[in-house]
């Protein structure tokens, strides 16, 4: 090892700032398909035959 | 076997099925066991499933080859349904359109997958290449060497959160947002209204039918049969 050894700015901000950012980031694509759901609805098969699929 | 019911298409056979539920769950487990080391606050909760920290560690490359290798066997099974065409280019300049339920029925080119499908694919086709070729000196540092391993956990990560997008977006289409998909990778059969709705092009390759014709005319047929307003009339017009 050196004598004073350091951890590297890159690398924290890597770690501490970069990664988690990216995941919450990733993970935002949930609460958008719900939102995106509740705005837009699903696409039913056409024409709709079921009671559940008729448009809202 | 696949029970093809008289108002259903055969979209997915068995082999695809297998291969497809056989790259989920070891994309989940690969999954589980690499967020579980991506993020202390993820290690806490996950690793305790997988028998501790060490394990969790041991298991994560083991999980990632055999997904790696599945995926390959899914690779070639679809390559050919897979491959881009000028009506991809087409499908994504109507993006919005497609996000927003603008139209009832897909473009009358969209065939057996669309570019959605088609991008998807190919996203976990180069992160597959790129976890596997990332992730071996990470597993091997002592041999690949230290940059080469620093190098492959940024490269790993990119591609685990793309992964990670593609497949809360793929979970949503293939159950919730577009209703009968689902039960194209259980039961592997479609219903034609799915099929002309979805993946028109499709249709006319799997029946040599029109898919618009064929949807004007069950419109009429369900409009006599509904005269009543009565449901169960109408659900039965599908087998008509």
């Amino acid at each position: 090892l050196p004598s004073n050894p350091q951890i590297p700015v890159s690398y924290t901000v890597w770690k501490r700032v970069a990664k988690p950012l990216a995941l919450l980031m990733g993970l935002l694509a949930a609460p958008v398909a719900f939102f995106h759901y509740v705005t837009e609805g699903p696409k039913e098969p056409q024409p709709p035959v079921r009671d559940r699929e008729m448009p809202r | 076997m696949t029970l093809v019911r008289g108002d259903e298409l055969l979209r997915h056979p068995v082999y695809s099925r297998v291969v497809h539920w056989s790259v989920a769950i070891f994309f989940l487990l690969a999954l589980l066991t690499g967020l579980a080391i991506y993020s202390p606050w993820l290690y806490r909760w996950i690793t305790p499933l997988f028998g501790g920290g060490p394990m969790t560690r041991l298991l994560h490359p083991w999980f990632s080859i055999v997904f790696v290798a599945i995926f390959a066997l899914q690779f070639l099974n679809w390559l050919a349904p897979m491959s881009w065409t000028p009506d991809d280019r087409r499908w994504l300049r109507g993006l919005r359109a497609y996000v927003v339920n603008e139209e009832a029925l897909a473009p009358e080119y969209v065939g057996f997958f669309n570019a959605g499908q088609k991008l998807y694919f190919w996203a976990i086709a180069i992160s597959a290449i790129v976890f596997l070729l990332s992730g071996i000196p990470m597993w091997f540092p002592a041999t690949f060497g230290r940059v080469a391993a620093a190098i492959g956990y940024v490269l790993h990560d990119v591609a685990a959160i793309v992964m990670l997008v593609g497949f809360i977006v793929h979970f949503y289409e293939g159950t919730a947002a577009q209703p009968g998909t689902f039960q194209s990778m259980t039961r592997g059969t479609v219903e034609r209204r799915w099929a002309w709705t979805h993946h028109p092009a499709w249709y006319r390759e799997a029946t040599g039918r029109d898919p618009r014709a064929d949807y004007d005319s069950f419109v009429r047929r369900m409009f006599r049969s509904s005269s009543t307003d009565d449901a169960h009339q109408r659900t039965s017009a599908i087998n008509d």
